[in-house]
């Protein structure tokens, strides 16, 4: 019991990264590839901030009440300072995917997988 | 998007909430130090009421509310604040982004630091909101030949 | 850290994230995106990340479903994925393999929560001393702000945020660079017009 409360989280975000891997392997629409690579991308960004709990814990705002030298009150920040600009550049990078998604479609008209390995065979 | 939309209650209510969604963001930059909060927060919030407003008016009349020329350049504004402080931070004396080194006149300590994680957090601010906005922009992009002749 | 909260919001992100990779409707997959991310936030809030579910929030529930939803206007309005998908063998036992392994794996991480993990430890396992309790315990004193995220966001690990936004910068330089390109034919097409009229 002691062993599935303390690692259950694992194994919904294991789940959740083979849905992400699944699209990408078994789909034929380029779009729907690149949805599954940001919800890869999600289940890596709460992979990390679920290792940064404690327990009985507060959130890392420096309160009064609880002295900083016992330092299992707070919660560890460091996780949550490298994710929080993760997301924000996972955003713009998606950008650029639909950009070049947008190029695919004006050149070849089609975003299906299998036909367009076809069509650039031809050249 | 290219088009006005028809329903009053989306006109309505969009130009109602903007500005105040714009002021709410930059409460959330400023407000970094004390509460959730910070540069990248308060740059997204500014980039979703524009972009509010190009959603529900089109994108022929909202460009009088913020061109499409303004995207990359204030982007490359919040870079350089942010290099900026850095660089001074080298040339007075510190490594860069050394805080210590850097001048404020009037302040030293731990509320020069303080400032200067401000003075950060603005130009991390404006430069999320100039690229998301670009991005957008570019995206949304089309051949316009046919309605300028 | 309630357990029951955080099994029942896991689930439910499980469940709208198969639903938007398997609907044959494209304009499906993108609002069931913004809501696995909405619950996505709510449950990095319920895990006591605040500062992570606020731009989730934000960035996650609002422009990602925006973005998917221009580049369907702009690809293919019809919005019907055609065909489903193939089984090839490989590729399933590529992906079994690849879920097994780090099912096993994950059995010899630490228990979620001990403060006596290698992660949260005091003396670090080589002695040294251990980069987060150092934030946690001298940001106050240093910089005299209370929200520890935006001290080490802007003053101890200062640089890896320059290096973010100039990732940043460049996604949006690239973007511009591959997409605005109906300036110079407007100008000069222009140009003709002018000299035609004036004849």
């Amino acid at each position: 019991m002691e062993f599935f409360l303390g690692h259950y989280a694992y194994w919904f975000i294991i789940t959740l990264l083979c849905i992400g891997l699944y699209t990408v392997l078994f789909k034929r629409n380029l779009l729907k590839q690149v949805i599954g690579l940001s919800i890869f991308q999600s289940s890596i960004i709460l992979f990390w901030v679920a290792c940064a709990v404690k327990w009985n814990a507060t959130v890392p705002i420096y309160d009064h009440a609880y002295p900083v030298e016992q330092t299992s009150l707070y919660i560890n920040p460091l996780p949550h300072t490298l994710m929080l600009t993760a997301i924000v550049v996972g955003v713009a990078t998606l950008g650029v995917a639909f950009a070049l998604l947008i190029i695919i479609y004006k050149n070849y008209k089609t975003l299906d997988e299998v036909e367009l390995i076809e069509e650039m065979k031809k050249w | 998007m290219k088009e006005r939309d028809e329903s009053p209650i989306v006109l309505i209510v969009s130009r109602a909430l903007s500005p105040f969604i714009m002021l709410f963001g930059a409460y959330v930059i400023a407000h970094g130090h004390y509460s959730p909060g910070g540069g990248f927060q308060g740059g997204s919030m500014l980039a979703a009421s524009i972009l509010l407003i190009r959603l529900a008016v089109g994108s022929r009349i909202s460009e009088l509310h913020f061109k499409r020329s303004w995207g990359t350049p204030l982007g490359v504004a919040g870079v350089s604040i942010f290099f900026g402080v850095g660089l001074v931070a080298m040339i007075l004396g510190g490594e860069l982004l050394n805080y210590d080194y850097f001048f404020i006149p009037g302040v030293t300590g731990p509320m020069l630091r303080s400032l200067s994680i401000l003075i950060i957090e603005i130009g991390v601010g404006l430069a999320v909101m100039g690229i998301l906005v670009s991005i957008y922009d570019d995206l949304l992009e089309e051949d316009e030949r046919r309605e300028d002749l | 850290m309630h357990w029951e909260l955080e099994i029942a919001l896991l689930v439910f992100i499980l469940l709208t994230g198969w639903t938007a990779i398997s609907a044959k409707s494209l304009l499906t997959s993108a609002v069931t995106l913004t809501v696995f991310s909405f619950l996505m936030a709510l449950s990095f809030v319920s895990m006591g990340a605040i500062d992570v579910g606020f731009t989730e929030a934000v960035v996650g529930a609002g422009i990602t479903g925006l973005f998917i939803i221009i580049a369907i206007y702009k690809t293919s309005w019809r919005s019907i994925e055609r065909f489903e998908s193939r089984f090839k063998i490989g590729r399933v036992l590529a992906l079994a393999a690849f879920g097994a392994l780090l099912i096993y794996g994950s059995t010899g991480l630490p228990d979620r929560g001990d403060p006596n993990a290698p992660l949260h430890s005091h003396p670090s396992m080589a002695g040294t001393v251990n980069a987060a309790t150092y934030y946690i315990q001298n940001a106050y004193k240093d910089a005299k702000t209370p929200n520890m995220v935006t001290v080490i966001l802007a003053d101890y690990r200062g640089y890896d945020t320059l290096g973010e936004e100039v990732v940043i910068l460049a996604a949006g330089l690239i973007c511009f660079l591959l997409l605005r390109t109906t300036r110079e034919r407007r100008e000069g097409e222009r140009r003709k017009s002018d000299r035609v009229d004036s004849q």
